[in-house]
């Protein structure tokens, strides 16, 4: 597992960590930065071979996305006109995506992938406010969100295009948080009724996983066979964990 | 984890990442689907507990995560085919989480 950690003495800035066989290695900073973390919201930021991303400052203080592999981290840089970027989600292949913002707000989904940093694009309309990924799987396919013309839907991209999600019926956005190997994609949309609910996605529908009776859940992971699990909030407002179900009517068992 | 902030961290997540052109509603494309039921699963809670987390889900369907006890304490616990187990702390620890590595969605 990554997390982060304070060392010991001054200037206590937080580290990143890889805690692995017992033993948590200190993950370091860039060249002439103070601090470094792993990308917390998700459990992306680490992949099988033990490499792990996140972001960290450099010597001239902007926030960079980094890859940290075989006990070195390497800044993977920011692109032109931006001067933040982080790293979300590697896949066991050593390809990271993250994304990149700047102060006017506009932001953009990066896939780095053999010392390349490749900007993902948008959706059609988007353009000018710009996509976030979050993350990939071992194809190389990614998911996030994306601005369109009207809304803000999810995505997969796969082999240079992306593929608009869609929303549910009288929402107005999406997005993706998680894909497997399949390209099923989980991920968060509004419900008509303002909701805030956890998505299915699977070849070419959006299924409503709705809550557990709250106003909103979302999703932490999904295994090879499309189950999605997170958290919701109950209609008594406590949060717990769910797990989908996911079945076609009629059918037999 | 309190309502409270569970919800800031999904107001955190959605400003992060996604919502900073205001994008405006629109006509949602026809998704009806009338043949699937689709929907989730209450985990549960550990006993006398009230809140919990489920952080991954293997290909067996079993899942993952923490949840308080009756005496405050957060356990890690493993949920399978809905039954609940709480898997202990360390001896003298009072929290025990995280995500098991072979557990991860891919």
């Amino acid at each position: 597992m990554t997390g982060d950690a304070y060392p010991a003495g001054p200037p206590f800035n937080y580290h990143a960590f890889l805690w692995s066989n017992g033993t948590m290695i200190d993950l370091g900073t860039l060249p002439g930065g103070s601090y470094s973390t792993p990308y917390y919201q998700q459990n992306t930021s680490l992949n099988n071979r033990g490499e792990v991303v996140g972001y960290a400052d450099t010597a001239a203080s902007e926030k960079h996305a980094f890859l940290w592999s075989k006990g070195t981290m390497i800044d993977l840089g920011a692109p032109g006109g931006f001067d933040s970027s982080y790293a979300v989600a590697i896949n066991d292949r050593g390809q990271v995506v993250g994304n990149a913002d700047r102060q006017d707000g506009m932001f953009r989904a990066l896939l780095w992938s053999g010392g390349t940093m490749t900007d993902l694009g948008t959706l059609p309309g988007g353009e000018s406010v710009g996509a976030g990924a979050q993350d990939i799987n071992n194809k190389g396919q990614v998911t996030g969100g994306s601005a369109t013309a009207t809304s803000f839907d999810a995505f997969l991209w796969s082999k240079g295009t992306m593929a608009d999600l869609g929303i549910l019926p009288g929402g107005s956005y999406s997005f993706g948080s998680f894909l497997n190997e399949s390209g099923q994609v989980t991920g968060n949309a509004d419900a008509a009724d303002g909701r805030q609910v956890t998505f299915l996605w699977s070849k070419g529908t959006m299924y409503d996983l709705g809550t557990l009776g709250g106003s909103s859940s979302f999703p932490r992971g999904i295994n090879a066979r499309g189950q999605v699990v997170g958290d919701s909030e109950t209609a008594s407002g406590e949060i717990h964990g769910f797990i989908s179900s996911f079945r076609k009517i009629g059918s037999t068992h | 984890m309190k309502v409270s902030s569970f919800k800031r961290r999904v107001v955190r997540v959605l400003v992060t990442v996604f919502v900073a052109g205001g994008v405006a509603a629109s006509a949602s494309p026809a998704l009806a689907v009338p043949f699937v039921h689709a929907g989730m699963i209450d985990i549960g809670t550990l006993p006398g507990g009230s809140t919990s987390s489920a952080t991954a889900v293997n290909n067996a369907g079993q899942v993952a995560g923490s949840a308080d006890t009756a005496s405050g304490e957060t356990h890690a616990f493993l949920w399978s085919r809905g039954t609940i187990t709480d898997l202990g702390t360390l001896p003298g620890g009072v929290y025990s989480g995280g995500t098991p590595s072979t557990m991860r969605a891919r």
